[in-house]
């Protein structure tokens, strides 16, 4: 077959081609939106069904950037996790309030991430008295790793993060997950050692922070939750009755196991959706917050650890998917902003509602988004393919008619598939920018458009995923184009006779 | 050597039984009618003469290549340069012109566009069709329809020439148009199989094979 040959059938299906790039964009974008509908629907029902059924505590823990001390070296281990696990607990039974610090700087993700689900960063600043000295990373052995810091200079800064639902390995419905590899959209992510964590108080650490510290599986990291009792005041809570020590401090510290190692926050692509509501949040060990959080002035390129930035206890489902996030997240300024003490480097958040508010609405309208790119992206990978099985099927006598003619099946082949590709790549790139369009013009009805942008682009499944769904399209294009050329019936032409 | 070679030929479609027990010879330059009535399986035996499909048993050799093992890229070959096929029903591109449709067969039959464009012209002015040469094929009626397609099948000057119920949507201009170019095709040599309902007054046949469905086993 020379090339002269294989221009003209090219050619014919080129010509063809373009009635099919029109269908494919109309069917994105009607899948599209359908799948999106679908999506709130689906997410909306659950709420309402969680919603009547769980109650509306909040959990908050804020944990404190750590530092190596030699605190550790004149306390029995595990004398103190005991005492800690104690006094945790006696906490989380007990009232719950904020205690707020001076000033707080809400940093959103479109300042800093690019490309990664939402990551809300909520920095609050306080003046420091003293130096700062508390905090360890040991193991059950006991030894104490990091290096020693001169706290003096440390900063005033406290960190809470929140992460929305679409955070893997942050975040696991308890009740559902039990085993050691986290399925998601795009692949998967297993630990390599251990396994996820199933109960508060456990973590997951990842390889790099594993193999810097040495930290294995059963290890357990204690983590200071100290404050300073003067923030007792305002709650009218006797703190003497906590313990005080000659600094003024109530101590508290948190030890946390670890359960699991991880390689990866993502799967084979390193990305990853999950569908299931969290009761827990647990915090993962991992390097990869660094341009997060040294945003702030921290950086861990010293050998520092955060062992842990956030955990959450959540049930509650006091949301409204119609408020505004940032408004949400303004109230959690105002919140904090009240407290005049803000004079001390320690602090406890605990039953925040304001925050779980956040972390719901963020939640719901986030998964909302994601269950709609979820089925979308899943239409785009098979309404081409089913509608191109359709049109092979519908062209059948046209391509017999090339067999009658003497073309090759190879060069009908090749043709078709090279117009499948070029009608599916066209037809999914206008489809994608028309969906993003249509997707904030939607979500800028129930957010203010700054949040749109954001919420949108958590729900983006970026240019790998794009990559790994044009790519499976065009080999399910090739087989099925392969499989309908072999298996052309002549007797479809005879039919019409018989 | 014969062009075909049939022997005890039987063709099923999905176990039902469309002719069986066929056997027959056409050399080079022999006119062969297939009759019978519909269902009879005039247009299966011509799919398996052009090598379009398999016999289910028997022995069938086109130029001498076996239709039972042959592949498909084998059979494009021998289709495309030495058979001709104009199908019962003619199918076209149909966004294309009448004179792309036509070309597109003699190139596939290994003719240069050149060449090719130059004598599809003439064939068309032969059946009448020049005139419409640039409009789409689509816009073709039924009777000009089957005239193009012989033409197309004709282009590339098969040895072996298989038409489908060739006169059955012609006018009697048209029948005499085809009649035409196909004497000529045969006095340069041509063989020459035509499938058709009944006996038709064309030329003196060679051959005539009837079919009458299936033998008892």
């Amino acid at each position: 077959m020379n090339d002269s040959v294989k221009n003209s059938i090219f050619f014919i299906f080129v010509r063809d081609s373009m009635r099919i790039v029109s269908i494919f964009i109309i069917l994105f974008l009607v899948l599209y939106m359908a799948s999106f509908s679908l999506g709130i629907i689906v997410v909306g029902i659950r709420d309402w069904i969680e919603a009547s059924s769980l109650s509306s505590e909040a959990y908050l823990f804020m944990f404190k950037k750590t530092t190596p001390s030699s605190w550790l070296e004149v306390v029995d281990p595990v004398a103190l996790r005991e005492w800690t696990e104690e006094v945790l607990s006696r906490k989380i039974e007990g009232p719950f309030s904020v205690f707020p610090p001076c000033s707080v700087d809400v940093l959103k993700q479109s300042d800093f991430v690019e490309d990664v689900v939402p990551i809300y960063v909520i920095r609050a600043s306080i003046p420091l008295e003293r130096p700062v000295t508390i905090t360890y990373t040991v193991s059950d052995a006991g030894v104490a790793r990091g290096s020693s810091r001169n706290s003096s200079g440390l900063s005033n800064v406290v960190t809470m993060t929140l992460r929305s639902i679409s955070e893997p390995l942050m975040c696991f419905d308890s009740g559902k997950f039990n085993g050691n590899v986290l399925f998601a959209l795009f692949g998967f992510s297993s630990v390599t050692a251990g396994r996820f964590p199933q109960n508060i108080g456990e973590v997951v650490v990842s390889r790099e922070l594993s193999e810097r510290y040495g930290f294995s599986v059963g290890d357990n990291i204690i983590v200071d939750l100290s404050f300073h009792a003067s923030l007792l005041r305002h709650l009218g809570v006797n703190a003497s009755a906590l313990g005080v020590d000659e600094n003024g401090l109530v101590e508290v510290f948190a030890s946390f196991k670890i359960v699991g190692i991880i390689d990866s926050y993502g799967g084979i692509i390193g990305e990853m959706y999950i569908f299931s509501f969290c009761d827990y949040v647990f915090p993962v060990l991992d390097k990869s917050l660094e341009p997060v959080l040294g945003l702030g002035g921290y950086s861990f390129s010293s050998g520092d650890v955060w062992p842990a930035y956030l955990v959450v206890r959540l049930s509650p489902r006091a949301f409204s998917t119609g408020t505004s996030l940032l408004e949400a997240l303004d109230d959690v300024k105002r919140s904090l902003g009240l407290c005049g003490v803000g004079e001390d480097e320690y602090y406890v958040f605990r039953g925040s509602p304001l925050v779980s508010s956040v972390r719901e609405r963020l939640k719901s309208v986030s998964s909302s988004f994601q269950v709609a790119t979820i089925l979308s992206w899943s239409s785009v990978v098979f309404a081409p393919l089913v509608l191109w099985a359709l049109l092979l099927k519908h062209k059948t006598r046209s391509l017999i008619l090339f067999e009658v003619l003497g073309a090759k099946p190879g060069s009908i082949m090749l043709s078709l598939f090279i117009v499948f590709c070029l009608a599916s790549i066209i037809g999914m790139f206008i489809g994608f920018i028309l969906s993003r369009v249509f997707a904030l013009i939607l979500v800028k009805s129930v957010l203010d458009e700054e949040m749109a942008r954001i919420v949108v682009a958590s729900a983006n499944p970026g240019l790998k995923p794009l990559a790994v769904v044009i790519a499976a399209s065009v080999a399910l294009a090739f087989y099925i184009t392969w499989r309908h050329v072999n298996s052309m019936d002549p007797s479809l032409i005879t039919r019409s006779e018989e | 050597m014969p062009i075909v070679f049939a022997r005890d030929l039987s063709k099923y479609i999905r176990w039902k039984c469309i002719f069986s027990n066929l056997s027959f010879t056409v050399e080079k330059g022999n006119t062969v009618l297939v009759v019978g009535p519909n269902g009879s399986g005039k247009t299966t035996l011509l799919t398996l003469l052009a090598l379009l499909s398999r016999p289910t048993s028997g022995v069938l050799r086109v130029f001498n290549v076996d239709a039972s093992s042959v592949g498909r890229s084998g059979a494009a070959s021998v289709r495309a340069k030495r058979i001709g096929y104009s199908l019962q029903v003619p199918v076209f591109f149909e966004n294309l012109s009448l004179l792309d449709n036509v070309v597109l067969a003699g190139v596939l039959g290994g003719l240069s566009p050149r060449e090719a464009k130059s004598r599809a012209e003439e064939l068309l002015d032969l059946v009448g069709l020049r005139h419409k040469k640039d409009g789409k094929a689509g816009r073709l009626s039924g009777g000009e329809r089957k005239r193009a397609d012989i033409v197309r099948a004709l282009l590339k000057e098969p040895e072996l020439l298989l038409l489908d119920e060739p006169f059955s949507m012609l006018d009697p201009e048209g029948v005499d148009a085809v009649k035409l170019m196909l004497r000529d095709y045969l006095e340069k040599g041509g063989t020459l199989v035509v499938a058709a309902p009944r006996e038709i007054d064309l030329f003196k046949w060679d051959l005539t094979i009837e079919l009458r469905g299936c033998s008892p086993a």
